[in-house]
């Protein structure tokens, strides 16, 4: 019977083996790759149906030996088959010493090139210090996209080109023209941040390259100072929306009682510690009583309809009243609603995790970028097979290139 | 394991996985599950294939020209359409003949010799 264990199960070994797949040569992947997958999908299927995790764990186990001994015996199948045209060629090489030459002259240009490239990037790259911050951070916001994505908006970075002046400082240093425009300035400082995240800890280091060490601990200081405030605002921004709304509600809880009283007044009723007085019944049956007596009115014979008329008179000289005290009622049941909402936000915020700074940037006495020696191996690195590779096209063309008859 | 050459009767006796996978496709095209389960169940679960050594397998033969892809496709309702079937070519037919008969030339030569056929002997009391 089909369950998502066994779904998962299934699901994540036939991935996997899918991956496994990667060690075989090529053309036996693209020819049978997707056979072998189905295969294993048949398997699968058959081990879980037997003898459920069991049976899958003892597929693996046959599985596994075969993958191996089988992608070392086509590795060297396809290995046996180059020999021949890998012979032919070196024959050839060997024979000709012009492909010889061109081999060594390429491969020796190129890798010289490629080496010497990397160093004069390496040199001329100027050098960036580093400020850190150490930031613990809020659980919320714990996977590394989210992070960055909140350290690098608009709300946490403006504030802080704002107030270390850097649209000045980089408009006079970079551009010549005085002020860098905003975007500008915020797309220079977002290239200038590396966020990384401690494992296994809520711990994160806020990284800031800057030419200047003075300037790197200055912003990486300042945006830590503002992501905090923006993390708490957001986390109170709730809070405070419940707040206004619960003043605005007290200012029309007062306005109508004055309304209140205005249309006590009216009909002729007087405030005593008790309530108002020559109240009648409450708000609600008597406008009931006031379509009743409406309805039968249209219906009564006009012996009853003066006796009607007096009860309608007098509904409608308190309705303004009653109209009124029920406004003012319902209004302080939706104030009560906000307030106690407002009080449960709050106490939410409070145990929320803030983040807060664990340690800040001081200004760094060595440079951190480039790292000069790293960029020359990365050099070499790449230099030496893309070398050989120039270098074996070239005594190829060469060897494949007819003479020209003289 | 390679398959050198193209008469069948003149080869080295062919690997046991091989022999398996022309019995199995003796009786008419299969996929490679089927034919996986077939072995599996002639030889009464010795001998169970893996994908790798399955599909190394038909690759060889395929090469040798000894099966080929059938242009069978599965009723999509029943089962999956990108299922592949292989099926065996006259050459595949005469290499799985040869290779039997191999086995049965073996098999008259152990009767003779009385290794086939002969009665087990008792076991001594003081064996039991």
């Amino acid at each position: 019977m089909p369950n998502s264990s066994n779904d998962n199960a299934h699901g994540f070994s036939v991935k996997l083996y899918r991956r496994l797949l990667v060690v075989y040569p090529r053309e036996h992947r693209v020819e049978f790759g997707s056979s072998m997958t189905q295969f294993f999908r048949d398997q699968c299927r058959d081990a879980w149906t037997g003898a459920g995790r069991l049976g899958l764990a003892g597929l693996w186990l046959r599985v596994l030996p075969d993958l191996v001994k089988t992608s070392v015996a086509e590795h060297l199948t396809t290995l046996k088959r180059r020999i021949p045209m890998l012979e032919k060629f070196l024959e050839n090489f060997y024979a000709n010493p012009k492909a010889r030459i061109a081999f060594i002259a390429v491969m020796i240009a190129v890798f010289l090139l490629t080496v010497a490239g990397s160093a004069v990037v390496a040199f001329l790259t100027p050098n960036s210090y580093e400020g850190v911050v150490r930031l613990q951070t809020d659980t919320q916001t714990d996977g590394v996209s989210n992070l960055v994505k909140c350290v690098t908006s608009e709300s946490v970075l403006y504030p802080v080109i704002s107030d270390l002046g850097l649209r000045r400082k980089w408009g006079a240093t970079h551009s010549g023209t005085g002020e860098l425009d905003l975007r500008e300035a915020y797309t220079r400082l977002v290239r200038q941040i590396e966020i990384k995240r401690i494992p296994r800890v809520t711990l994160t280091d806020l990284r800031v390259f800057d030419p200047d060490n003075q300037a790197a601990a200055d912003i990486a200081n300042a945006i830590a100072d503002s992501y905090t405030r923006a993390i708490e605002a957001e986390q109170w921004k709730g809070v405070l929306a419940l707040q206004k709304d619960l003043n605005i509600t007290k200012q029309d809880i007062s306005r109508l009682r004055r309304s209140l009283a205005e249309k006590a007044r009216e009909a002729g009723m007087v405030e005593t510690t008790q309530g108002w007085t020559n109240a009648p019944a409450p708000a609600a049956p008597w406008l009931a009583l006031e379509r009743e007596t409406l309805n039968k009115k249209t219906r009564m014979p006009d012996a009853n309809a003066s006796e009607l008329a007096k009860d309608l008179e007098l509904a409608e000289k308190y309705r303004p009243f009653y109209e009124a005290e029920q406004n003012l009622r319902l209004t302080e049941q939706v104030a009560a609603a906000l307030k106690l909402r407002a009080s449960a936000e709050a106490a939410q915020a409070q145990l929320r995790i803030r983040p807060h700074i664990v340690d800040m940037a001081v200004p760094q006495p060595f440079h951190a970028r480039p790292n000069r020696p790293l960029m020359i191996i990365i050099g070499i690195a790449w230099g030496t097979p893309l070398a050989l590779l120039l270098g074996v096209v070239s005594a190829l063309l060469v060897l494949l290139i007819p003479r020209r008859s003289r | 394991m390679t398959i050198m050459g193209n008469d069948p009767e003149m080869m080295p006796p062919l690997t046991p996985a091989v022999f398996h996978v022309l019995l199995a496709l003796a009786e008419g095209e299969r996929h490679g599950y089927a034919i996986m389960r077939e072995v599996t169940e002639t030889t009464g679960g010795r001998i169970k294939m893996g994908p790798g050594t399955l599909y190394g397998t038909i690759k060889r033969l395929l090469e040798a020209g000894w099966i080929v892809e059938s242009a069978r496709r599965p009723d999509p309702k029943l089962d999956d359409e990108r299922r592949r079937y292989y099926q065996l070519t006259g050459m595949g037919e005469r290499a799985v003949r040869a290779e039997a008969g191999r086995y049965d030339e073996l098999a008259k030569l152990a009767r003779r010799k009385r290794v086939l056929g002969r009665a087990v002997p008792a076991p001594h009391a003081g064996e039991i």
